[in-house]
């Protein structure tokens, strides 16, 4: 809504000049993302540098996305790994995480154990590495997606508790009270009256564990050693760790990299609106 | 009365030890008539009900039998209890100990969902997700219900409530009153044993409150139906009532029909809690003279108001010679004369201010030290400072124990 609320022209002034600053500092990396991606090798290897490029080179895209050729193959199954770890770990997260915060927020669950959750992800990861190596060793499952999903979920799980927690404190507890008076169990309670008021919480939380396990490098880049469980960050660190460093092959594996999360980004915006409560109780 | 006198008075009736409250006559009956029989007989009957929260004690000794098409009225003020009780016979609120029975089977420890009673929320609880005739249908979609049947019955709730129009909107589109009456949709519609009402209207503005209130009032009349509903306002509870509760720090205080707890209130806190303006507590002295009982009353630089007690009972004659407390309501203190003259007793009595409510003048006085109020006829052309005969009814005159404040 357009504000009516006079303001100052200096004050103007420095409000938009403060807001190019922070759109300058946030999309300058992805703009030169983008023209490394798009530049010849000759072009970033120029020095003084050429800026924009002297002509248009999209054939390391085409490379990636090509399945046949080595580091499309790489690319591909790496991508392909992500997708299937981090979706999963973002829904078992999820659903776990609702669960046990709903027993939190309404059903006198320990507090003393939530903090505990939380305390886990308060240690630096490299603590675990070692235990956990072995752990997945006997169990067989290094070099697994499952291995990298197990991870992951141990990191969202406390933060997801969380998150769902807070949204369900402020949730009026007499809506539940209804529905339970009403004749229904506490599933079902859930399921049609409390997961659609918190929906936005909930595609909040879902977006931010994708971006999460979706973005981890260190446990992925120890517990995978080939296509069969590596993931999209060790990929882009393995592209740069040739004899010969491509920086445009490495600029376009970050451009297409960071597409599902944009996309997932897009997608769950629409359920972080606010005011869903509106109308339930007296406000 | 005086602000020492009521403090003192408040301070008596704070902790009223339990079993005596509604008097010692009204306590004999009490004993007898919570027997098993009444217990089946009875929608909903408490026996013995306590909470308490760590140390502080909620409800104690909680007793009532109420039957069906009943509407009782739990009143008292904030922090009474009165909620809590409401909460525990919905199954929301665990009880420390007591039993609740209903139809003679005990629910104190059923889940809220199999006890069969529908309630209706304070602040509306709606599903807001939802539209008005899922919200209605709540229940019966919980109970499956097949659809038709569902339909139907939503739309012969919505007729009698007037919400067809609004059934496709959500709570969020609805005024306060339109989220009421939805709130009392869905209880309705699936016709259970009980209904439970928490304070249902303190969210509506003054003449809203009105038309809910005639609606509610109508709707049971018509639908029948058993109802449990929490008030603080007392003229909700006595025009709504067929049998109120009158709580005050978790000990029923009284519990009868609307016109026993305010022309016999069984203590000076019901005296004081019902009816508005409240009822007069006047300090008094019982005389006996030539066999007579007379009552006389104090009052500063003005000779003491006198009159004969010919109706008095064995217990009023105990107090011969020791003060007691007078209670009269507004309304027996009056311009006109009394309806029964064998009853009236004039005085004359210096007005000290007005307050003129249209309909009737509120005549404030002083009588033994206290203010006491005296409803004059709204065309009274009495002013403050002037004096005034006023006639004093007293066929519906209440006398309180100074020292247990229970009536006498």
């Amino acid at each position: 809504m357009h504000s009516t609320i006079k303001r100052p022209r200096y004050l103007s002034y420095l409000l938009y000049s403060s807001l190019i600053l922070l759109a300058f500092f946030v999309l300058a990396p992805v703009a030169w993302l983008l023209l490394m991606s798009l530049s010849s090798p000759t072009d970033l290897t120029k020095v003084p540098l050429q800026w924009i490029p002297s002509q248009w080179d999209f054939s390391r895209y085409a490379q990636l996305l090509d399945g046949h050729n080595g580091s499309g193959e790489r690319f591909l199954a790496a991508m392909l790994n992500s997708l299937i770890i981090a979706t999963s770990a973002t829904v078992i997260a999820l659903f776990a995480g609702v669960l046990a915060a709903y027993a939190f927020s309404r059903r006198n669950a320990s507090m003393l154990l939530m903090f505990a959750f939380l305390a886990t992800i308060m240690m630096p990861p490299v603590t675990y590495i070692l235990p956990l190596y072995s752990a997945f060793s006997d169990l067989g499952i290094l070099n697994t997606k499952v291995a990298l999903i197990i991870c992951y979920c141990a990191m969202l799980i406390p933060f997801a508790i969380w998150l769902m927690k807070t949204n369900i404190d402020v949730l009026p507890e007499e809506i539940e009270q209804a529905a339970m008076i009403e004749g229904a169990g506490t599933l079902y309670t859930l399921r049609k009256v409390v997961l659609p008021i918190i929906l936005p919480a909930i595609g909040a939380t879902a977006m931010l564990s994708f971006l999460t396990a979706w973005d981890e490098f260190f446990y992925a880049l120890i517990f995978s050693s080939d296509l069969s469980a590596k993931t999209i960050p060790v990929a882009i660190a393995d592209f740069s760790a040739g004899r010969v460093t491509d920086f445009g092959v490495i600029a376009s594996v970050g451009v297409l990299a960071s597409l599902p999360p944009v996309i997932v980004a897009l997608f769950f915006q629409r359920f972080i609106v606010s005011g869903l409560v509106g109308g339930s109780v007296k406000g | 009365m005086s602000d020492s006198n009521s403090s003192f008075i408040s301070n008596q009736v704070s902790n009223p030890p339990p079993g005596q409250v509604s008097g010692s006559t009204d306590a004999s009956q009490r004993q007898q008539s919570y027997n098993n029989a009444n217990r089946d007989e009875a929608i909903l009957s408490i026996r013995s009900l306590y909470k308490s929260y760590y140390d502080a004690s909620i409800l104690q000794d909680i007793n009532l039998d109420i039957n069906s098409g009943d509407f009782l009225v739990l009143v008292g003020p904030s922090g009474c209890g009165k909620s809590t009780l409401l909460s525990c016979i919905g199954g929301l609120t665990d009880v420390t100990s007591g039993e609740i029975y209903c139809k003679g089977k005990d629910i104190s420890q059923l889940d809220p969902a199999k006890r069969d009673i529908a309630m209706v929320f304070q602040s509306y609880a709606l599903f807001p997700n939802m539209t008005v005739a899922q919200n209605i249908g709540f229940g019966l979609e919980v109970r499956k219900v097949p659809a038709a049947k569902r339909t139907k019955k939503i739309q012969q709730v919505a007729e009698i409530l007037h919400l067809e129009p609004l059934l496709d909107r959500t709570p969020a589109q609805l005024s306060g009153g339109q989220r009421q009456r939805v709130a009392m949709g869905r209880a309705l519609v699936r016709d259970p044993t009980l209904f439970l009402f928490d304070e249902p209207l303190s969210n509506l503005d003054a003449k809203l409150r009105l038309t809910m209130r005639t609606e509610i009032k109508h709707l049971h009349q018509r639908l029948g139906g058993t109802m449990v509903y929490v008030t603080h306002d007392q003229v909700e509870a006595m025009t709504l009532a067929s049998k109120i509760v009158v709580l005050n720090q978790g000990v029923i205080q009284q519990f009868g029909t609307p016109d026993e707890v305010y022309k016999r209130p069984a203590n000076t806190f019901v005296a004081e809690f019902m009816g508005s303006p409240a009822m007069n507590l006047m300090q008094a002295k019982v005389l006996v003279e030539a066999g007579d009982l007379k009552i006389q009353i104090q009052r500063e630089d003005e000779p003491p108001i006198i009159f004969s007690e010919p109706a008095a009972t064995d217990a009023l004659r105990a107090f011969a010679n020791r003060s007691v407390i007078v209670g009269l309501r507004p309304e027996s203190i009056s311009d006109l004369p009394a309806r029964d003259p064998q009853r009236s007793h004039s005085v004359d009595c210096r007005i000290d201010y007005l307050e003129g409510i249209g309909s009737d003048v509120y005549a404030t006085l002083k009588i033994a030290g206290g203010d006491v109020v005296s409803r004059l006829h709204g065309d009274s052309s009495v002013r403050a400072g002037d004096r005034q005969q006023l006639h004093f009814d007293l066929s519906n005159i209440s006398y309180f124990d100074p020292s247990s404040q229970l009536r006498i």
